[in-house]
């Protein structure tokens, strides 16, 4: 239960960013402007985020934009950087071992339940693999990112399911020459990106970019000696594997890098390729009783999308969209565990694969309604995520002739490897009416047939009151599908204890087993917004929704098993469609903003309160993982001469459920401080030493020592996290 | 019995039901370096209310930056003489062809030109015909069809024409504005300026970007 005294208090300081005093109706801006000369001019931006997100108050649903501007002035580097400071977000960092983070959106965890695009090209795993969201996932070249939350299946089909982010790029006109930046860290921390544009002949304009990291982290055995003091490694059937004074030294290091270019011709054929990678390490959150720490203990994922699109007018009221995509996800060759479950030396492979060809067409029935139209053909070929392999998976070979054996059977018993094709047809209708100024209504579903499970349908419907210019009242209902990950409906783990049995069979405790019939998740939601504004610098939003979700993917027990010829299995299990969730929650959202003589104050705050019931196999009920019920997320950017900036971000969490275990022990609530400042036009006055900029970022300002939620059987409950970190960093535009 | 103050339950101990953590942590510790995070950042925003603030004004950011490029450019631009004797005697005419994108910042371009002794007469609609008069015409994009026309009536006349439509600068206006990286320039083009008898010093042609090429006789 939230601590009254805290709470208010951190509410009163929510509340100080929505109430000033002295404000007073004036036209400063106008009077600066005519004072300036042409080249203090020339150095003021044209747009600022409210024209950006003016065009946005009349999308359905509720739909938060980030800016280019504010990206740079909060010191977001990278997209969970940008998530942490959202409303309704939960990011716990470094808890798990597969997927690092875990994101939970509006109460719904999963780092696969919203889809993440990039210029609407979906850039995360196409057949819906869990994977970290960090670094591979940079945000140098944005010119800004829309965030969707709730369903929105009935547009974008599979795992849209808490919501959308779509980094939306800047254009080559925009970047207009070469910018390049490198940053130095705390723990050998290094981050360097270049990013090209340009128009280069009237009908041909080019974009491209590339970022690469790496840094050792924080020796998390010095800030949190007691939970990484040097302990007995012991392996599953408690045998000593090694002695605590025979303990390596921590070591947690992480590296990525990404690419990116758009070749468009005539503004009409656009050519894309994405690339990204991140290597993180598979200790992360686990206990040092159960795993060794080593520099080759690491998660490698990698992504590429390939894609063409091509715009067409057919008439000035018809306009269509063709686009052709390939897209793959890895788990690279050279991930491995070396925790006990995995005999401390244990390889795992992935690759999921999606051709597609979306057709999307636009019709403005007249100047109050559009009709918006697609079909979809995707054809999907995943490799499920292996079991637990004694060696590399070879890449050069065909699933089936890998040639490798489960790890304690004495190369007897041979791994069986899947390979799974299937099919998703998708056709979507949506119409949008404005009645009048006041009124608008949206309709829309999606029905998608996959090859594996029947068909589902997803429809979205609501309607906007705008009863005066400063106010709007959305309400939506909407429904979505998360589509069973090949990860899950193949999921093949576990090990054996290199013993037999009276009939010569190989001995394991647990194995997880396939369950091929796995469907997908369902997902309903109402979802009331508002969005007041008091004048053009002082909004308002808030937001109310209450999603269930059934066919929820969980364990299910299913005791002995002689799934695999040769073995026997004491405990087995599967992933089944057995649970429901039932989430309901609310936002509040101030933005304000100060202008004086050269100065302004742009400060922002939420707080958002999430509660909900997960029920499981076994009626067993317990509170949502990974999800505070209560936050509150704060911050402001000072800026002098448009030039000097300071940004301060303040985040309080309350009290977060674990993953796995008892979900009635919870982690502590937090607060955490981070600054982020920086000078831009350093030189002004010298032309070659123009357009550069530098910044300086502490991350957790007083050094607090907090947790994540985690939870498994191996891993911490609660995950010790990162201490205080510095950052430097220029950046140069040619 | 008597309530705590605000303080001394900020710092009255929590109760101890997180087990978990103590094996990790130092929890008086972690605690008051949380507060002083609010405290910190609380602070800050006290120190920054304290500042009188002013509500933006409701013009286009955009327009209100152009307006000040226009004033800026009458220091750099000399008519003929005979027109310049008339700008300082009757005031400066600045014509606005189809619809006004400028609003209230032409209070500030008209209030900055009182300053420096000017008067600045506005006249807004102003057909192609009535354009032949302007010292300064602004071509509005909703008019943009009619180029051709506004450039014929001002056609070797002492008439600085202005617009920010794409590719006008080619087309024979004398200074077009751009966006570019989000910020504002401008296109001059020689030739346009030159057939108008209006000089424009060598410092505002070195920071626009030239355009146009000289009309075949």
């Amino acid at each position: 239960m939230v601590k009254r005294t805290q709470f208010m208090y951190l509410l009163w300081l929510l509340f100080m960013i929505a109430f000033s005093t002295n404000a007073k109706a004036n036209d400063p801006e106008l009077d600066r402007m005519f004072e300036l000369s042409l080249e203090k001019l020339m150095q003021l931006e044209v747009s600022t985020p409210s024209d950006t997100i003016q065009k946005l108050e009349d999308a359905p649903g509720t739909i938060l934009v980030i800016t280019k501007k504010q990206i740079e002035e909060r010191g977001y580097v990278n997209l969970l950087d940008l998530l942490q400071d959202l409303p309704g977000v939960d990011v716990n960092q470094k808890s798990v071992e597969e997927w690092f983070n875990q994101v939970a959106i509006r109460g719904n965890v999963g780092n696969n339940n919203f889809i993440i695009m990039q210029d609407g090209v979906r850039i995360n795993s196409p057949t819906g693999e869990n994977i970290p969201i960090s670094d591979n996932f940079p945000l140098y070249h944005a010119k800004q990112v829309e965030v969707a939350f709730g369903p929105v299946s009935s547009v974008y089909g599979a795992d849209a399911f808490a919501g959308v982010i779509n980094v939306i790029t800047e254009k080559p006109e925009d970047i207009d020459g070469i910018r390049m930046s490198v940053t130095g860290g705390s723990d050998d921390y290094y981050y360097s990106y270049l990013n090209f544009g340009k128009q280069l002949t009237p009908w041909l304009s080019l974009k491209l970019g590339g970022h690469w990291n790496s840094s050792q982290n924080p020796d998390l055995s010095k800030t949190y000696d007691s939970a990484f003091q040097n302990v007995d490694v012991l392996s599953t059937d408690g045998s000593l594997f090694r002695s605590a004074n025979m303990r390596e030294s921590f070591t947690a290091p992480t590296s990525s890098y990404s690419f990116y270019l758009d070749l468009d011709i005539y503004k009409k054929l656009t050519f894309g390729i994405t690339r990204s990678f991140l290597s993180h390490p598979t200790t992360v959150g686990v206990k040092p009783e159960k795993t060794i720490f080593s520099k080759d203990a690491e998660w490698d994922s990698l992504i590429e999308t390939y894609n063409a699109k091509f715009k067409s007018d057919f008439t000035s009221s018809l306009v269509g969209e063709t686009n052709l995509n390939f897209s793959q996800y890895t788990t690279l060759p050279a991930t491995k565990f070396t925790n006990n479950f995995a005999n401390f030396n244990a390889y795992k492979y992935a690759r999921g694969r999606k051709w597609s060809l979306d057709q999307k067409m636009e019709y403005k029935v007249s100047k109050k309604h559009k009709v918006t139209a697609g079909l979809t053909l995707e054809a999907f070929n995943s490799i499920p995520k292996t079991t637990d392999l004694p060696s590399e998976y070879d890449s050069d070979k065909e699933a089936g002739d890998q040639g490798l054996f489960h790890i304690g059977t004495n190369n007897t018993l041979p791994i069986q490897f899947f390979e799974v094709d299937y099919q998703n047809y998708g056709l979507f209708i949506e119409s949008r009416s404005k009645w009048n100024d006041w009124f608008s209504s949206f309709a829309g579903f999606r029905f998608d047939y996959d090859s594996r499970f029947d068909g589902t349908f997803n429809p979205r419907v609501g309607v906007i009151f705008k009863p005066k210019k400063s106010t709007i009242l959305k309400l939506m209902y909407a429904e979505a599908f998360l589509a069973p990950a090949p990860s899950l409906a193949y999921a093949f783990f576990g090990t054996f204890k290199g013993t037999q049995d009276g009939m010569g069979r190989y001995e394991s405790d647990f194995f997880k087993l396939p369950n091929p019939d796995l469907g997908p998740e369902k997902t309903r939601t109402i979802d009331i917004n508002l969005t007041h504004k008091i004048n053009k610098n002082f909004i308002i939003k808030a937001d109310a929704y209450y999603t269930v979700i059934d066919d929820l993917i969980a364990d299910v027990d299913q005791g002995s098993s002689t799934f695999i010829d040769g073995g026997i299995i004491a405990s087995s299990g599967i992933f089944d469609n057995v649970g429901q969730a039932k989430i309901f929650g609310a936002d509040l959202i101030v933005e304000r903003k100060y202008d004086w003589e050269n100065k302004t104050l742009n400060l922002w705050g939420s707080y958002s309160w999430v509660d909900g019931t997960l029920e499981e196999p076994n009626g067993i009920t317990s509170d949502l993982p990974i999800v505070a019920k209560n936050k509150i997320k704060a911050g402001f950017t000072f800026t002098y001469l448009s030039d000097y900036f300071i940004t301060p971000k303040f985040i309080w969490v309350g009290r977060t459920s674990h993953f796995r275990t008892n979900r009635s022990e919870k982690v502590s609530s937090y607060a955490l401080l981070n600054l982020h400042m920086g000078i831009r036009n350093i030189f002004e006055n010298n032309i070659a030493w123009r357009n550069m900029s530098a910044f300086l970022s502490i991350k957790i300002l007083a050094d607090v020592k907090y947790f994540n939620a985690g939870g498994g059987s191996n891993l911490f409950g609660t995950s010790p996290r990162d201490p205080r970190r510095f950052f430097f960093g220029i950046r140069k535009v040619f | 019995m008597k309530q705590a103050g605000l303080f001394s339950r900020i710092f009255q101990r929590v109760r101890d039901n997180q087990a978990l953590e103590n094996n990790f942590s130092s929890m008086p510790r972690r605690q008051r370096l949380e507060r002083l995070d609010c405290i910190i950042f609380a602070g800050l925003l006290l120190i920054l209310q304290a500042f009188p603030a002013h509500a933006e004004s409701d013009n286009s950011r955009e327009y209100t930056i152009k307006a000040g490029f226009i004033y800026n450019f009458t220091k750099f631009i000399q008519w003929p003489e005979v027109v310049q004797e008339s700008i300082e005697n009757q005031g400066l005419k600045f014509c606005i062809a189809g619809e006004d994108p400028f609003g209230k910042a032409l209070d500030g371009f008209s209030k900055a030109l009182e300053e420096n002794n000017r008067d600045l007469v506005i006249t807004k609609g102003v057909s192609p015909k009535q354009s032949a008069t302007c010292h300064i015409l602004f071509i509005d994009s909703s008019v943009s069809g009619q180029l051709e026309q506004y450039l014929d009536n001002v056609k070797e006349k002492p008439t600085l024409v202005i617009s920010d439509i794409p590719g006008f600068g080619e087309k024979g206006v004398a200074i077009n504005f751009v966006i570019r990286r989000n910020k504002t320039r401008f296109e001059i083009n020689p030739y346009a300026v030159k057939k108008s008898g209006i000089k424009i010093s060598s410092e505002l042609l070195k920071l626009g970007i030239l355009v146009g090429k000289e009309e075949k006789r």
